[in-house]
């Protein structure tokens, strides 16, 4: 279907014309119908509907469109000044209905899941909204659980979703701004804000860059989040995605923009920064000491998780002189009959413990027992039984792959600074890892989204902004939005900086 | 043309970074053998004979870490060293050496050469242990062991560590050593081991003081002289004391817990005349009583606290007699007080510091207070 073609052909008077040009256009698809039928009083009332199958909702469509048509008798009241209208306003019982005689609409609406009459006589249609396709129930997220929260999950279908946002905001102040992405897919996309909090600037600029998408389909919000992400060679995520409501509509209420794409229960948001990989929903809802302490952990576990193979690796083979010496007879003792350097080692078990990740993911779950046992003993035990690796370096991969999942978002940075960190040690020590430490650093500070600094509120501890960065303070502290984000209104709890005033 | 600058840029800084940076040495750690232990005697054939314990790590509860000792020979230390890696087969790796024991032949000749070598290598460290052997040769402390598989360097550094609530050696290393010996006004001391029977083994033992003179062993000093040399030093942070307050020659009846003790060397002067004032402020506890007189009332305490500081000033006054008469070396700081307090008269009789020392007059005061007396207030009585 070539859509330069679509734009020359015009609906014409003749029912019989139009149901032609339908039919070419739908050749080759069975789902396509095309029922005409007459009024029992005026059979010079021919309609037809186009459809898909699967797509409709074809009660509605039977009771509430074609029953009324057929069976009311249009000739005791009808004006016959024009059909159409009757119809729209007088007998078809549908609470979304509208008329155009644009070809492009009416086909856009129709692969959308609506109906479209044709009445002979007239050139212009009337889309009726009967969508309804299946739909997964809501449910708790398998990427992000909680243990204290709500237990909804963002499903495939837009309109689901952002219902569930709109139920934690009931304000007229969210605003959802829509637009169709894909050449080929036309991928419903909706920019979610709350004026009087979102930034124009930053929204006026995902707008612009949404506008320069072109590509031909988007099955994922991921393909959104990778072709509007600022630094698109780095391995830091400056668009942020969940699957909670909860997560965007706090998102939202900080003054960040969120978008749903049609199709994907991953909602993006933007701004996205550092400190928001590690901060987990349940932190506002749990004891804010408990919280902090959840989230420093987190943090502390992103940063071992990046530099323990690196650190071990530097001080294990060039500065011997740091470890204690009790540590060092161990270390060597094990190390005594393993026929590989360290460097190597590591790196095989790292690689190999992500092969089990991997495929434990990956694989259907009666086979993932296998993989587990599979992967127990290739990490294991057997490893350094085997003197094929020493036994600090199954700890070093073991403590590795602990951490690395507390952040899951941070993943796949993790494994590529880990990496890095892990040859610029094998080849200068720990000055080796100084120097890879700062260039991750440098980067990092380097880094925007959307206009904010990635690294905002990191280096804060004390004031407004760091209220909500390595720690979480509680509610009744945090009476102000994150600055250059929500700068816009940045009163949280408004009574509350008046009294402090 | 950016892309070409960074690429020079790079071509530029990435050697340095290779070169200018202390790491470049990769090695692994099954690759080295780890020295613990270092002894020094004089060579049969060359100017040094080096003996190095050498760990033999092993995995496994079973199987505890042992040591091998190897001895070399060279001209110099570095020689000696180097040599004996045609032994061990493997480079040796210093950092983790604990301790340095030199033969009294060795400490005789001067031991400068010798530190020297340990502050200037790179790979040596400053914090080892010095020990002087009083046995023929120091390599034979490193062979005794007091249990099978023991490594003797470890022994012997818990020894010295824990010689703090025994204070009957000082603990030095080597940087301390080495201080002492540059300075002026002071002499270094280092403690010196012997071999003793300990159930029917013969096992070393960290006890006494061995003296230097500038960087020339001259004399030794046995247990109860360190003791009080330790006073002097403001070393002493345990420790006990035993007397008899009842009867002069007597054995001890009262032991006593040292908690704590200040010792403050005061110089005064007058004209160009000098001489030293010794204040000991030490903090006692009543450890042991072997006797059923109640030393626990006022007028006792006061009287046991009198004889406790004659006692220990009477030590004092020997030790300091003993030095400015056989050695003439000043091993308790006298002159480094004196160059600290009074620079201007150090300058004028700091060359001639040793004939100064010899007739320098000290007075001593010495205040103990018995803080209290254990767990028990009155002597145990001996029921009939």
């Amino acid at each position: 279907m070539n859509t330069n073609l679509l734009s020359n052909i015009s609906l014409t008077t003749s029912l019989e014309d139009n149901i032609t040009t339908f039919k070419q256009i739908f050749s080759d698809d069975f789902t396509f119908i095309a029922r005409e039928f007459q009024n029992k009083y005026l059979p010079s009332v021919k309609c037809c509907i186009f459809y898909f199958k699967g797509l409709v909702d074809t009660e509605v469509l039977n009771e509430h469109v074609i029953e009324p048509i057929l069976s009311e008798n249009l000739m005791e009241d009808i004006s016959l000044l024009n059909l159409v209208d009757e119809l729209q306003y007088k007998v078809i019982m549908s609470s979304d209905i509208t008329s155009s005689n644009d070809f492009q609409t009416i086909l856009d609406s129709m692969i959308y899941g609506d109906t479209i009459l044709l009445v002979d006589g007239y050139d212009n249609a009337l889309i009726i909204n009967s969508k309804s396709w299946p739909s997964r129930t809501i449910d708790e997220p398998e990427s992000a659980q909680v243990v204290r929260g709500p237990r909804e999950g963002f499903v495939e279908s837009i309109l689901t979703n952002i219902s569930l946002v709109r139920r934690r905001i009931k304000s007229p102040n969210l605003k959802l701004r829509c637009k169709e992405i894909g050449v080929q897919t036309h991928t419903k996309i909706c920019i979610a804000y709350i004026e009087g909090i979102a930034d124009e600037n930053i929204l006026n600029e995902l707008e612009r860059r949404l506008d320069e998408i072109e590509i031909d389909g988007i099955l994922d919000s991921g393909y959104i989040q990778e072709l509007i992400k600022d630094a698109p060679y780095s391995p830091f995520e400056t668009v942020g995605s969940s699957e909670r409501p909860d997560i965007i509509a706090a998102k939202l209420l900080e003054g960040r923009i969120a978008v749903f794409v049609d199709g994907s229960p991953f909602v993006l948001t933007v701004p996205y920064i550092m400190i928001e990989y590690f901060q987990a929903n349940e932190d506002y809802y749990n004891n804010y000491i408990f919280a902090s302490f959840n989230r420093i952990i987190r943090a502390a576990s992103g940063l071992l998780s990046i530099s323990i193979p690196g650190v071990y690796l530097a001080i294990s083979t060039y500065h011997q002189e740091m470890l204690p010496t009790s540590l060092l007879i161990s270390i060597s003792a094990s190390r005594r009959n393993v026929p590989f350097p360290t460097v190597v080692s590591i790196f095989v078990m790292l690689t190999i413990f992500d092969i089990v990740r991997e495929a434990g993911t990956r694989i259907p779950t009666p086979i993932g027992q296998a993989i587990n046992i599979v992967g127990a003993l290739v990490l294991g035990q057997a490893a350094a039984d085997a003197n094929l690796v020493s036994a600090p370096v199954i700890i070093i991969t073991a403590f590795t792959g602990m951490t690395k999942l507390l952040n899951p978002n941070l993943l796949g940075a993790i494994i590529i600074l880990r990496t890095l960190l892990l040859f610029s040690s094998a080849i200068l020590g720990i000055y080796g890892f100084i120097l890879g430490y700062l260039a991750i650093v440098l980067h990092q500070m380097s880094l925007r989204s959307f206009g904010v600094p990635y690294m905002l509120n990191t280096t804060r501890i004390k004031d407004q902004d760091g209220k909500d960065a390595w720690i979480r303070a509680p509610w009744w502290m945090m009476s102000l939005r994150p600055k250059l984000i929500g700068k816009k209104n940045l009163l949280r709890q408004p009574s509350k900086k008046a009294k402090r005033k | 043309m950016k892309l070409i600058k960074i690429f020079f840029l790079t071509c530029i800084l990435l050697p340095f970074s290779f070169i200018l940076v202390g790491c470049w040495n990769y090695r692994e750690l099954e690759d080295m053998n780890i020295v613990v232990g270092a002894a020094i005697d004089k060579g049969i054939y060359k100017e040094y004979m080096i003996t190095l314990e050498i760990l033999e790590p092993s995995i496994g509860e079973e199987t505890p870490t042992t040591s091998r000792l190897i001895s070399s020979e060279g001209d110099s230390i570095f020689d000696a060293v180097r040599n004996a890696i045609s032994i061990s087969g493997q480079k040796l790796y210093w950092s983790h050496n604990k301790v340095l024991i030199l033969s009294k032949e060795i400490a005789q000749k001067g031991v400068i050469g010798i530190l020297d070598w340990f502050h200037r290598d790179a790979e040596t460290r400053s914090d080892v242990y010095i020990l002087i052997s009083k046995e023929n040769s120091a390599k034979e402390i490193l062979e005794k062991k007091e249990k099978e598989d023991q490594v003797t360097s470890f022994n012997l550094l818990d020894i010295l560590v824990n010689q703090k609530n025994l204070a009957k050696a000082p603990d030095v290393q080597i940087w301390k050593l080495t201080d002492d010996i540059i300075n002026d006004g002071i002499m270094a001391i280092a403690p010196t081991i012997e071999l003793t029977i300990s159930d029917d083994n013969l096992c070393p033992k960290v006890a006494g003081t061995a003296i230097f003179k500038n960087d020339k062993l001259v004399g030794f000093l046995d247990e109860n002289e360190t003791h009080y040399l330790l006073f002097l030093r403001d070393k002493i942070k345990g420790g006990i004391l035993d007397l008899n307050p009842e009867g002069k020659n007597e054995p001890p009846t009262i032991t006593l817990e040292i908690f704590d003790s200040k010792t403050k060397i005061q110089p005064v002067t007058k004209g160009n005349e000098i001489e030293m004032n010794v204040n000991i402020n030490t903090i006692v506890s009543i450890a042991a009583i072997k006797s059923t007189k109640n030393f626990v009332t006022n007028e006792e305490v006061i009287k046991l606290e009198k004889d406790v500081s004659n006692l220990i000033k009477a030590n004092c006054k020997k030790l300091i007699e003993k030095m400015q008469s056989e050695y003439g070396a000043d091993i308790f700081g006298f002159g480094a007080a004196t160059h600290r307090r009074e620079p201007a008269l150090w300058k004028k009789i700091g060359e001639n510091w040793e004939n100064v020392f010899e007739n320098l007059k000290v007075h001593i005061t010495v205040k103990v207070k018995i803080k209290n007396s254990a767990m028990t207030a009155k002597p145990i009585e001996v029921g009939d």
